[in-house]
């Protein structure tokens, strides 16, 4: 059908057109949800008409045309027919109530007057047609309310015009219910055991409303003739059914008050009203647009993978095509395409923010949840003035507040562009195809010029190329002592080029001392134990990576500079500090060793080295033990211990000398610490493991260290 | 070497900007019926509807005893793991004081 629905239309003869309604409907009571809701060009106006509307070639695997695996799942027909005398029934005593309304009595009579083809074949598609589905449908106004209270199933589509909705359709069958099975079900239950009689009485088919006189009557009889309440129990099960007798007569007033407006949205209001509706919350950009939905639902999936569920229906489009099974992703792909069609006809349409209308008074604001009404208008600087970079710097209130001010806004400015760079790259362009290179190569050109230009921004924007000395502390640096400073590094490196990178961490390296993580965690209160836990988290990861595939010379270079420009001793006695040392120094050895893919270094880079090894040791020789957090803080030392056993691989013998006898409590106090009964056997496990860290450095092992007696 | 950008320009042009230099920090939020907020900002919108995390909300209630008519002034305070705040009742943000 490639000229479309409308298009389409008159060129079916009449039979297949009576089948696709079939299949239609009968897809929408298996499904149970009514997608003629959805469908504009059904019942819009001929306005239509004109427009071109393609996609429609999978209609037949949105619509059912291929049928055979659809279950039972949403055989609702079946459920209801169950319990079609009993709807029958409550529907004439609804009936016989409301006979003087100027209501229709029923609105089955008006599925028997109207003869369009679309009522025409839901009857059809109905199991068994005429009586149980009118039944259904007519006693709307009667069930609907009582449906919804006790099961939590019931229709929310007005049915005069097609098919209803059922909410939670898995309840349906048990949870819909006559008011006298819910008593029955109340009173069976405040007895604790079933009460068959009583309920095949009800399921007989002469079914009345019992009043609580004959409740109470059928319930004497059943148990002799003795009331098997006490008075309490009673007047407390009285009180219930009471409750659920006024609320009920509460709802129905209010259907009945509301009755009067029963009918007066035609189908193709309804149609218009949902189309704005959804076209407000559509959107081509999911990640731009709906970026906390997209995250959230993808931390949730990883989350129920990592429990063994798979992931949810609400997962991004862009990989699970073939993962949706059944209903739920045959409704969700139907939705898709309408959204899809949507986003389209805006495209087409450019959203114009106000409309002026010839010879009216005013103008008519088109306003969207993306285009809220504007009740402020500030004039953006620049855009007024043509002198744009001339215009007056804003009062600076003082030296301490600017300062944070303009931090904080490089780091907003940071932001912006990270963002307009992840932005970027989800909008890259596919490689060329076939025949399609010119073009291809024309828009990847474009890409990555532009691509570019916002990763050169950015870079800018980090200020990390100011040179050392102008302000204290460097930019970078003040960038860094924010936590959100810290938490964008990770996502900026993604951008950086290697050379870039590796400035970022000569700038690191080079002003270690000034960053506030840089002090131990002994001096630093919660806040500051949480930036140093950030700092560790986020970017001492990402420049790991980085270091441990630099070749010798940059090590060398950048311990140099770390040696060089900061207090060894009160650098490495903080956690992030511990960690470049450590960092720096295994990856020196591992490259001394000739692994990696880097030539063994030659003489005079390992003389280098060795020198440097030396200076360090030197400055932080009688401070080895200080870099233990004192013991009442019970705080881990895991990452002094790699450190120790870095510095061990490197050392002399003499300097190994001097580093057993300065940690030598520490290794004691370990080992006699796990072999105490009083510690956790994983935690005594945990203290053997960091001493042998250390030990296995040297060639020793814990096991050979013997505890003096106490 | 590559030019960094200015020192000083932080781009600041409307109000909401410097809202947005607050962002995952923690702010002050004066609000309707006497109630302040102390928290970290996660977000916000054109509105100043919030989202705040970690928060301390500070109300303030003013008894009036039934016989001597006189104000008794209490404070409750509660705190919220994560805390929505409608824009509407929004009086006054701003960092907060550094005491």
């Amino acid at each position: 059908m490639p000229s479309g629905r409308q298009g389409g239309r008159p060129a079916m003869n009449l039979e297949e057109q009576q089948e696709l309604d079939r299949q239609v409907q009968k897809y929408a009571l298996e499904t149970g949800e009514d997608f003629e809701i959805y469908d504009y060009g059904e019942t819009y106006d001929n306005l239509a008409d004109d427009l071109e509307e393609t996609r429609d070639d999978l209609n037949d695997e949105t619509f059912g045309g291929i049928q055979g695996d659809e279950g039972t799942d949403f055989d609702f027909a079946r459920n209801t027919r169950q319990i079609a005398p009993a709807l029958k029934k409550e529907e004439e005593l609804y009936i016989k109530q409301n006979d003087a309304g100027p209501r229709r009595s029923s609105f089955a009579s008006l599925w028997e007057n109207d003869g369009s083809s679309q009522q025409d074949s839901f009857k059809m598609g109905l199991p068994e047609p005429s009586q149980a589905a009118s039944s259904i449908w007519g006693s709307f106004g009667n069930t609907a309310g009582k449906g919804m209270d006790m099961g939590g199933a019931g229709f929310v589509h007005d049915p005069v015009f097609g098919v209803g909705t059922f909410l939670r359709p898995s309840t349906f069958g048990n949870g819909h219910q006559s008011l006298e099975e819910v008593e029955a079900q109340l009173l069976r239950t405040a007895r604790g055991q079933p009460q068959r009689v009583s309920m095949q009485q009800h399921h007989q088919g002469d079914r009345k409303m019992m009043s609580l006189e004959e409740v109470e009557a059928a319930l004497m009889n059943i148990n002799g003739g003795r009331p098997i309440y006490s008075e309490a129990m009673l007047a407390e099960q009285q009180a219930k059914i009471a409750l659920l007798e006024k609320r009920r007569a509460a709802r129905e007033a209010k259907q009945a008050e509301t009755a009067k407006h029963n009918g007066l949205m035609t189908q193709g209001d309804k149609d218009f009203i949902n189309r704005i509706q959804i076209s407000q919350l559509v959107t081509d950009d999911p990640y731009a647009d709906d970026f906390y939905c997209q995250v959230y639902t993808a931390i949730r999936n990883r989350h129920l993978q990592q429990m063994g569920i798979p992931g949810s229906m609400m997962e991004p489009e862009s990989n699970d095509g073939n993962r949706r099974r059944g209903g739920n992703g045959r409704t969700e792909q139907r939705m898709q395409q309408q959204v899809q069609r949507i986003v389209s006809d805006a495209k087409r349409n450019p959203k114009r923010t106000n409309v002026t209308v010839e010879g009216a008074l005013g103008k008519i604001a088109v306003n969207s949840v993306l285009n809220p009404r504007q009740l402020l208008q500030v004039s953006k600087r620049g855009t007024n003035d043509s002198s744009g970079g001339n215009s007056p710097k804003p009062p600076s209130p003082g030296p301490v507040s600017t300062k944070s001010h303009t931090v904080l806004g490089w780091i907003e400015n940071v932001y912006t562009y990270v963002l307009a760079l992840e932005q970027k790259r989800r909008q890259q362009p596919p490689p060329p195809r076939m025949g399609e290179e010119e073009i291809a190569g024309e828009a990847i050109r474009r890409w990555n010029e532009e691509y570019g230009i916002l990763a050169q921004k950015m870079w800018n924007e980090l200020r990390i190329t100011v040179p050392i000395g102008i302000v204290h502390p460097h930019p970078f640096i003040s960038i860094l002592n924010y936590s959100k400073g810290k938490k964008v590094i990770p996502r900026v490196l993604r951008h950086l080029l290697p050379e870039q990178t590796l400035t970022l961490l000569t700038m690191l390296v080079a002003n270690f001392e000034s960053l506030n993580v840089c002090k131990s965690e002994v001096y630093a209160d919660v806040q500051g134990n949480q930036e140093i836990e950030l700092f560790m988290n986020t970017i001492v990861p990402p420049l790991l990576g980085f270091v441990s595939e630099a070749p010798f010379r940059i090590v060398v270079g950048l311990l140099a500079l770390f040696i060089e420009r900061n207090n060894m001793i009160w650098v490495a006695r903080s956690k992030p500090g511990l960690a470049f040392l450590t960092l720096f120094l295994s990856r020196a050895e591992i490259l001394k060793q000739g692994q990696g893919n880097y030539p063994i270094p030659d003489d005079r880079e390992i003389n280098q080295w060795n020198e440097l090894y030396n200076r360090l040791f030197s400055q932080l020789q009688t401070h080895f033990s200080a870099l233990f957090m004192p013991k009442a803080t019970m705080a881990e030392d895991v990452h002094v211990w790699r450190f120790l056993a870095a510095m061990a691989v490197g050392a002399t013998v003499e300097q190994q000398h001097v580093l057993v006898t300065e940690v030598r409590e520490q290794v004691l106090e370990n080992v006699i610490a796990a072999q105490t009964t009083r510690m956790a056997p994983e935690k005594a496990a945990q203290k053997i493991s960091n001493v042998n860290l250390f030990l296995h450095a040297l060639g020793l092992d814990a096991s050979q260290v013997s505890v003096p007696a106490m | 070497m590559d030019e960094h950008a200015p020192l000083e320009s932080a781009g600041i042009e409307e109000p909401l900007d410097l809202v947005r230099l607050s962002l995952d920090e923690r702010i002050y939020v004066k609000l309707r019926g006497d109630r302040e907020l102390r928290g970290k900002l996660h977000a916000y919108d054109g509105h100043l509807n919030m989202v705040l995390g970690d928060v301390e909300e500070t109300i303030t209630v003013v008894d009036v005893d039934e016989d001597t008519l006189k104000e008794v002034i209490r404070i409750v305070k509660r705190n919220c793991e994560m805390l929505f705040v409608r824009g509407d009742g929004v009086i006054l943000v701003s960092p907060p004081s550094r005491a």
